[in-house]
């Protein structure tokens, strides 16, 4: 019983240089770490090459709007009775400041919500701005004339004041500066009368700072 | 690290492991060439039917392996930074499923290497995760970027266990392609350092074996979750439509392998045919739209 | 393997014997021709292969490749007509396939339990030698103790790895059979049994439950549920939330759900987060604008006060939303047009060029569907009188629309899944690995003849090699045997 037995389950050809043993044990290492060095290098090339280092900044880690903490980004813009003002010349007083247009049919079905809620607040210093973008002054003021806002509405057709600063996207926006001039919330939606109310008071209440 | 570095390196790791798998398929290939031209043993060149392949070890083919398991670290490294970003399985466009792919692929191959003990059914697959591979560099690079998810696509936990299945399935089923494929060209061409033919159609059953379960889980958990979003299990979709018949089509080689006796050349035959299936399935939401027409890719 | 195959008896096999009895009649005839066919795996695949083409049917009519095929060959443009009015997944031709296919799933898997039984409860266990020299691989034990001795060693060994082992003593030789898992080849039952599940959780879905896939509400309205299930829905706000890039990160309903008049939830209804009350569910489909109107009498009595929702689209332009309100009691009915929601300068109503937040209300005869008087454009807030009403366009506000379900067949659904990956589970993990052995007096010593039933069963082959590698130790060197001893001259 010298046979190849078929209880044998190793691998057996019998005298061939198929049989060639595996390299020796520091050769195949050293060979493994040169091809796992020489990719890395290569995919580092590629990286340089296809200009990775750009990548990453859009998406879920895009920072298109100011910050929540930061101090908001100040601009010029005109308002409804041709005044020019800065959003600076609210520093000290709770600012809700709101993008819009009138071609956006959550921002009117939210107006009279936003009109009852700064009715409410107003005694209380906040300050509401909605600047409406993307349609000539005329139209936006007509119609916030119209539906009764009184709160301030302002108008940057071509968004040339605003648009390098707050690049909106969404409307309405919402974004609350307190008295600081630090944003405190970002809010991409429409609200009611109640959420105007329930965000504000994150703005109203006096700042920790001053107490 | 920050969301952007980790967005980075997850495509850094897809980048090693598309030049890892480049460099095995380069390797295997090299080693079937050199094995193809050593003096064959005497006695046949018919392979063993049963036995392990009896091939031993050479430089080629050992680098391969080794690169071969560095892509499979690469890619695995690309899905785990990827899902660190994104808190959410890989499952938002092609690009995530795609890179799933690569790396379930892979590590579905390596442990087809171990079990069988042949380098052999890498000559076909390391070129199909090549061809996937060069699919994700095809796609535009604004894919490489995380992004958020539409409501619809909110689901993590159904979503992720969804796609997941379906990358083991069709994954899977690309092995059982290669196996099959494979096995028409050693019943051609019977090489004594080719696996059996034997062994060859178990690999592809077994792949099958594990592919089909997880088609099943597919359909299931896809259902589930439009159940959920959409309020309808199922609605035709070109995508699920393909699904299912990758489903019935991989549900018929099975049937006629255990009941018809198809084992061998026709079920390696069906298997190659079969694979056009899970191409489609794959990806026919480009040419049909559909409700999984997701993000434009 | 003759006498193994004897065993796998159908019941095919048992009508098609009882159909070649004399005096059988002709139903038992008939009976055994319909079973004959559902068995039949040829008739299966041309099921299979016919339902894949009315599935291709349906589902390429949502491409664009119909579209194009009058573009190349414009004579077939009427059968693309014909094939885009064609609704297949609903045709009687599909559902009547389905079914067919469904039996012959039925009949074939009930057509393999006796042969699989057979092959579980009582194993044929005779063999003969011609067995060992076909079988590949084989092996041959020379053992050196007495027959019965050496048998049950061999039992022993093969019970330690798991096998249930069966002996039979025939003409001065024992003949075993042994197997594991033979309870694995059951799985293909649950799973079967979990297709057709599924199926009929399909068919008692769309027979005994219902889906309204247009259930709209406006903002701080009541709306019935209506089919009978006495379910009343209050939205209390509608929100849809972005991203900074203007993805939609949200959509949610705020809704009251009454059962009669008492409030029974009281819950937000999102994308993902269906609502579900006694087996009825409500999903978030999609929403859209809606005008809160408020009409009154000549006496100045409200009519009429709740937002109408724009579920229309306006007849003199297709693209602005348009809604009609019916007042029977009045004998009117009012009809709205909103601005076209493309922001062009198409006129909405003759000459007519709606402003946003603006809208125009047309007041007809509520049973002859006349004209009364002319319309008007009203601006938010405004008051028109039509009709001799008093029609107030109080707000703008918005609705959303919500599909609401009741499907009793998915506890059914859920069960059959989880029977299939189950029975797959089982199916797969679990091969049926069988071992014959034949032991014999020969030549004073004892010989074992070992092989497995693995023809061209690799992963059978690879079991048995250490089956055998197991039982060395204890006989001494396994020998090669049959056809392996024909390969190596």
């Amino acid at each position: 019983m010298t046979e190849a037995a078929p209880v044998d389950a190793s691998p057996r050809l019998g005298p061939s240089a198929l049989e060639a043993p595996a390299p020796p044990r520091r050769a195949a290492a050293a060979a493994g770490l040169l091809l796992a060095v020489l990719i890395i290098v290569g995919a580092w090339f590629v990286g340089g090459q296809q200009g990775f280092e750009r990548m990453g900044f859009s998406g879920v880690n895009s920072s298109l709007l100011p910050k929540v903490g930061d101090p908001a980004p100040d601009f010029v813009t005109m308002l409804s009775d041709g005044s020019i003002v800065r959003l600076s010349d609210f520093r000290g007083q709770p600012v809700w400041l709101n993008f819009w247009g009138s071609w956006c049919p959550p921002c009117r079905s939210e107006m009279p919500d936003m009109e009852a809620a700064y009715k409410k607040l107003q005694p209380q210093g906040l300050v509401m701005l909605a600047v409406a973008v993307d349609e000539p002054a005329s139209v936006s003021f007509d119609y916030a004339a119209r539906n009764g806002a009184t709160y301030l509405v302002a108008s940057d057709p071509e968004r040339k004041m605003t648009g390098s600063v707050y690049p909106i996207v969404n409307f309405p926006t919402h974004i609350l500066i307190d008295r600081e001039g630090i944003v405190r919330q970002i809010v991409l939606a429409e609200l009611n009368t109640d959420e105007f109310i329930a965000y504000a008071e994150t703005i109203l209440q006096p700042s920790e700072a001053a107490t | 690290m920050s969301g952007p570095e980790l967005v980075r390196y997850s495509f850094y790791g897809f980048t090693a492991a598309s030049l890892a798998i480049v460099a095995a398929t380069v390797l295997y290939l090299t080693d079937a060439a050199w094995l193809a031209r050593m003096p064959q043993p005497a006695g046949g060149t018919r392979p063993s039917p049963w036995r392990l392949t009896p091939v031993g070890m050479t430089t080629a083919g050992w680098l391969a392996q080794v690169a071969t398991r560095l892509a499979l670290v690469f890619a695995g490294a690309a899905v785990v930074l990827r899902v660190i970003v994104a808190k959410r399985g890989p499952y938002s466009d092609m690009y995530e499923f795609s890179v799933a792919f690569v790396f379930v692929a892979l590590a579905g191959y390596v442990v087809l290497e171990r079990v069988y003990r042949t380098r052999a059914i890498g000559l076909i697959a390391l070129p199909v995760v090549l061809g996937m591979v060069i699919y994700v560099w095809s796609l535009p690079p604004s894919v490489r970027e995380v992004r958020g998810l539409i409501p619809a696509l909110q689901s993590s936990w159904i979503l992720t266990a969804h796609v997941t299945s379906g990358v083991i399935a069709y994954a899977a089923f690309a092995l059982s392609f290669a196996a099959g494929i494979l096995y028409l060209v050693v019943d051609r061409w019977p090489r004594s350092w080719l696996p059996s033919t034997e062994l060859l159609d178990d690999a592809a059953f077994r792949a099958v074996a594990i592919g089909f379960p997880a088609q099943s889980m597919l359909l299931i958990l896809g259902s589930v979750w439009a159940h959920q979003a959409w309020g309808a299990y199922w609605q035709w979709d070109p995508k699920e439509t393909a699904a299912l018949f990758t489903f019935l089509v991989y549900g018929a080689y099975l049937h006629t392998r255990s009941l018809r006796g198809w084992r061998g050349r026709r079920s390696a035959i069906f298997l190659a045919a079969a694979f056009a299936t899970v191409v489609f399935a794959y990806y026919g939401n480009y040419w049909f739209g559909g409700l999984h027409a997701y993000g434009g890719v | 393997m003759s006498s193994v195959a004897a065993r796998d008896e159908r019941v095919t096999d048992i009508l098609r014997r009882r159909a070649g009895q004399p005096g059988r009649s002709p139903v038992e005839a008939a009976i055994d021709r319909v079973w004959r066919f559902f068995c039949s795996v040829r008739a299966a695949i041309y099921e299979i292969v016919f339902l894949s083409l009315l599935v291709l049917i349906g589902t390429l009519k949502g491409s664009i490749i119909p579209a194009q095929i009058p573009r190349f060959v414009p004579a077939l443009e009427p059968l693309v007509v014909r094939w885009y009015a064609f609704d297949v997944f609903r045709s009687g031709i599909f559902s009547f396939t389905l079914a067919l296919l469904t039996v012959a799933i039925v009949v074939c898997t009930v057509n393999r339990l006796p042969g699989i039984w057979a092959a579980i409860a009582h194993p044929t266990v005779a063999t003969t030698r011609r067995f060992f020299q076909t079988a590949e691989p084989a092996a041959r034990f020379g053992v050196d103790a007495p027959l019965q001795a050496a048998v049950d060693a061999l039992v022993r060994a093969l019970q330690a790895r798991r096998y249930r082992v069966v002996r039979e003593d025939r003409d001065g030789e024992v003949h075993v059979y042994a197997d594991k898992n033979r309870f694995g080849i059951l799985g293909t039952f649950p799973f079967h049994l979990g297709l057709i599940l599924v199926l009929v959780g399909g068919i008692v879905g769309a027979q005994l439950g219902f889906r309204e896939t247009m259930f709209s509400i406006p903002e701080g309205s009541v709306r019935d549920v209506g089919y009978g299930t006495g379910l009343r829905v209050e939205l209390t706000g509608f929100i849809d939330t972005y991203d900074e890039l203007g993805a939609v990160t949200e959509y949610r309903s705020d809704v009251i759900l009454y059962e009669g008049d008492r409030e029974v939830r009281r819950q937000s209804i999102e994308v993902n987060k269906p609502l579900t009350y006694n087996n009825i569910t409500f999903y978030q489909t999609s929403y859209g604008q809606a005008a809160a109107m408020r009409i009154t009498d000549a006496a100045g009595r409200v009519v009429f006060e709740d937002p109408i929702e724009f579920t229309y689209l306006s007849r003199s332009n297709k693209d602005a939303p348009a809604a009609k309100l019916d007042l029977p009691a009045q004998g009117i009915a009012l009809e709205l047009v909103y601005p076209n929601l493309l922001l062009d300068a198409k006129p909405e109503i003759g000459d007519i060029k709606l402003q946003p937040g603006q809208l125009y209300a047309q007041a007809r005869d509520w049973r002859t569907n006349e004209r009364i008087g002319e319309g008007a454009v009203l601006g938010q807030g405004d008051t028109a009188t039509l009709a001799g009403y008093g029609v107030q366009f109080v707000r703008e506000t918005r609705f959303t629309l919500l599909q609401v379900a009741s499907n009793p067949g998915i506890p059914i659904l859920f069960a059959a899944s989880a029977m299939g990956v189950l029975g797959l589970a089982v199916t797969f993990g679990f091969p049926h690995r069988r071992v014959r052995a034949i032991v014999s007096e020969r030549d004073a010593a004892t010989e074992m003849l070992i092989a497995p039933m693995a023809r061209r069963d690799w992963a059978g082959k690879r079991d048995f090699i250490a089956t055998v590698a197991a039982l060395e130790p204890r006989f001494g060197a396994a020998e090669p045997y049959g056809r392996m001893l024909d390969e190596r001259t």
